[in-house]
């Protein structure tokens, strides 16, 4: 799992957090929740990897070692590691997997279990936060044109943003289903 | 044919063109859209952190088209992709089904599974039609040759409902012939945007994006369509940032959301499909086909 000095990516996570589960019983958790990743079922083809939008890049980055890693119970190095935020999300891994393994998917269970761990890029905290107060993931911006005039919604005329009715219930409903957590490790 | 409009958090806090040449081209086809109070993310952009709050914000979104019945458009490709896979996943997982339900009760909301998921491609080409298309244009982009981008998510995963072909996609492309312009098939078609890099690898990404905006100009393209407002967002908004990141041969493509092509050749005036927002050079590839009217 070496890093290229040329593409070499840095990432700021937060600091981890010790969680009272055992890894066995995260991972038990997302594949319950996800049902469909099958890791056991690639045989190496690397398919995956050729499709791959991040790897011609990121040439450390190869989801079919990762969905081996995962398979050889080396979970543990996949989720301190930033590789497993490396993804560009396209699955044209999923799309061409002869065997319907998804590594996306199975990246995304690492992610999800990675979180838990406290292993969080500061990108989503922050998307995290924005979400629990406006029901966006990100603020109305000013558009800014080749003219160098500047807009936004209302002077473009737009209808106002939507947002949940009661936003006090609503990000009550979300940091019950685990979105207080990141935000507090976030700001650790 | 009615349908809330489901705009997600891109759009209507960024890319203010996109909402505008929708809101004024579709409803002239036949398509009259319908705003959904209370909406908020759909929660893709969280899935990585928190898989249980993506399926509560997809369903919840969800379960507001469905009080409003109606089938519901959400413009943006990651949006129309969530809504499929969490109707997919809840249709199949009752116990998922009760649990998110359980959330949603909360706020007085019931997802079902009734509201359909449209996609804005399905909606031109299947819905809409390319007669009708064809038969509203009054200034054809004749002379000027346009590349499709679909975007990932429009085609894939295709074990999910998608609008076109995974691996050769074809409808965009006819959209584009029937406002007039010329379109071939290139190798780099189905090359990623790579938006979804920005939060961890931003080198690679710029290479991504710069690297196809290449491949469309060396080929002899004059412009980009595409319909995802987050390889809009990399290819329009970001051509300049990414041609200095990278550093060499410096890029210079016109780049539009295809609704904004079709509402201006439909003689919708340029601020009414919002192109004096395009960060690109977009009024070139129109100066180009009035241009080639003229002689």
């Amino acid at each position: 799992m070496g890093r290229s000095s040329e593409t070499g990516p840095r990432l700021r996570v937060s600091q981890p957090v010790r969680t009272s589960k055992s890894l066995p019983t995260l991972v038990a958790e997302l594949e319950s929740m996800i049902g469909n990743q099958k890791p056991g079922y690639c045989y190496q083809c690397a398919k995956c990897t050729s499709s791959c939008t991040a790897s011609k890049y990121i040439p450390e980055f190869r989801p079919h070692e990762i969905v081996s890693m995962a398979r050889l119970g080396l979970a543990r190095q996949l989720l301190e590691s930033d590789l497993i935020w490396m993804c560009a999300g396209c699955q044209k891994c999923v799309e061409c997997c002869p065997q319907e393994v998804s590594p996306y998917e199975v990246l995304v269970a690492l992610r999800n279990i990675a979180s838990e761990m406290g292993f969080i890029p500061n990108g989503y905290v922050r998307m995290t936060g924005t979400l629990l107060e406006k029901g966006l993931v990100q603020p109305e911006q000013t558009a800014a044109t080749r003219n160098l005039e500047f807009f936004d919604r209302e002077s473009l005329k737009l209808p106002a943003l939507p947002a949940p009715s009661d936003m006090k219930r609503f990000s009550s409903i979300l940091r019950e289903a685990g979105f207080d957590k990141i935000v507090r490790r976030g700001k650790s | 044919m009615r349908l809330a409009l489901f705009l997600g958090c891109t759009i209507p806090t960024e890319q203010y063109a996109f909402e505008i040449s929708v809101r004024e081209t579709l409803p002239k086809l036949g398509v009259k859209l319908v705003d959904m109070n209370g909406a908020s993310c759909c929660g893709c952009p969280l899935r990585s952190v928190n898989e249980t709050a993506w399926l509560y914000l997809s369903a919840r979104n969800l379960a507001l088209a469905e009080e409003m019945k109606l089938d519901v458009l959400p413009l943006c490709n990651l949006c129309e992709l969530s809504f499929q896979e969490v109707r997919k996943l809840l249709a199949s997982r009752p116990d998922l089904k009760e649990r998110i339900n359980s959330l949603l009760a909360k706020e007085g909301l019931h997802f079902g599974g009734d509201s359909q998921v449209k996609s804005l491609l399905g909606v031109l080409y299947d819905d809409v039609g390319l007669e009708r298309i064809t038969q509203s244009v009054k200034r054809p982009l004749n002379g000027v040759k346009i590349a499709a981008h679909y975007g990932c998510h429009t085609l894939m995963p295709s074990e999910y409902e998608r609008p076109d072909d995974p691996w050769n996609p074809h409808k965009l492309e006819d959209l584009i012939r029937a406002v007039g312009a010329e379109t071939e098939d290139y190798r780099e078609k189905l090359a990623c945007c790579g938006a979804l890099l920005v939060a961890s690898a931003e080198d690679a990404l710029a290479n991504v994006a710069w690297s196809k905006l290449k491949a469309i100009l060396d080929r002899g393209f004059d412009a980009m369509a595409l319909v995802c407002p987050f390889c809009h967002k990399m290819f329009d908004a970001r051509q300049e940032a990414f041609n200095l990141a990278v550093g060499r041969e410096h890029v210079s493509l016109p780049v539009f959301y295809y609704v904004q092509l079709l509402g201006w050749a439909m003689g919708i005036s340029e601020k009414g499909v919002g192109l004096n927002l395009n960060m690109s050079p977009a009024r070139t590839l129109l100066r180009k086909v009035r241009r080639r009217r003229a002689s």
